[in-house]
């Protein structure tokens, strides 16, 4: 198992709930459909944890930044379809920001040593 | 259904649906259906733990956790009843058994409840001036007189079957306590009719 995971990065936590706002802003998708877009577009470096995503996606319902609904999926299957309610399209302005925030801060940590290193 | 058992069964059905799609794109990668449905169960990981996290969120956990008290106080509360009934039981049951017992060994077994009750004895009293030769009781002179001076027997004792009177002096070494010296003193000048005397 370790192996698998060995050229994928582990979520920093906190960003989980950035990364499923943002694939549902593409469209409505289901709890599956969630972690292989995230897994594609960050090509195959990026795997949502099961154990995590649900969770996630429940509390991002219970906060209104989603909402769920049962749909029957091309293949006539009965799934659980999330969307973006508007609630949560400011939450990931607010989320995306926030990782601006934090993304340019780790690059000034980083930045003076790579300037400094020969 | 309940809201609460709702909500659990839709966790379930979409979790059930998540392995069917991840199944489905193994299959579709050329994996055989069992072995495609297995490796996305496996995936998955603890299905149990992740529908008690989901559950976390849902913010009702609180509820669930009190209902789990209240269930259990009850629980609790029966076996209190229990406990009650089963001390009051073992109480009345032992005490009934006690009190048999006293009953049965005063009435049957120890109907002479003395102390050293197998040194004590008693004895008749022969009077030549009776045609019988024999005579039940003393006169309270003569018993007391063989209380101080007999050196076969420790100590006397009489009855009365008026009344019973306690003449016993407690040991040699005591002092007569203070009913048998009112009651020695009371009866002294009299004669102690029909009075048996026992000595030990």
């Amino acid at each position: 198992m370790k192996t698998r995971y060995q050229n994928r990065i582990e979520l920093l936590q906190g960003t989980l709930d950035l990364l499923i706002l943002q694939t549902l802003q593409w469209g409505p998708q289901h709890g599956y459909g969630i972690s292989q877009a995230i897994r594609i577009h960050s090509g195959e470096v990026l795997q949502v944890d099961t154990g995590s995503l649900y969770p996630a996606l429940h509390r991002l319902e219970r906060q209104r930044w989603i909402k769920a609904s049962w749909q029957t999926s091309e293949n006539k299957q009965r799934v659980r379809v999330y969307r973006l309610t508007t609630a949560g399209k400011r939450q990931l302005t607010h989320e995306r920001s926030r990782w601006e925030q934090i993304s340019e801060a780790i690059a000034g940590i980083i930045a003076p040593r790579e300037r400094s290193s020969p | 259904m309940t809201f609460w058992g709702r909500k659990q069964r839709e966790l379930r059905d979409e979790l059930e649906s998540h392995i069917r799609m991840a199944a489905q794109d193994r299959i579709e990668r050329g994996e055989d259906a069992v072995g495609a449905r297995q490796h996305a169960r496996r995936e998955l990981g603890n299905e149990t733990l992740i529908r008690e996290t989901a559950r976390d969120q849902w913010g009702l956990r609180w509820l669930e956790t009190l209902l789990q008290d209240l269930r259990y106080a009850i629980h609790a509360a029966q076996i209190t009843r229990l406990h009650a009934a089963c001390c009051r039981d073992l109480a009345l049951g032992i005490g009934s058994v006690t009190l048999i017992f006293s009953a049965v060994y005063g009435v049957i077994l120890n109907t002479f409840p003395f102390r050293d009750a197998e040194q004590v004895t008693s004895f008749d009293i022969q009077d030549l001036s009776r045609p019988t030769n024999y005579r039940e009781s003393l006169s309270m002179p003569e018993f007391l007189y063989l209380r101080e001076h007999s050196q076969a027997f420790q100590d006397f004792s009489g009855e009365s079957k008026r009344k019973f009177v306690q003449l016993l002096r407690s040991q040699a070494t005591a002092g007569p306590p203070p009913d048998t010296r009112r009651c020695q003193a009371r009866r002294h000048s009299g004669v102690c009719d029909g009075s048996e005397a026992v000595a030990r």
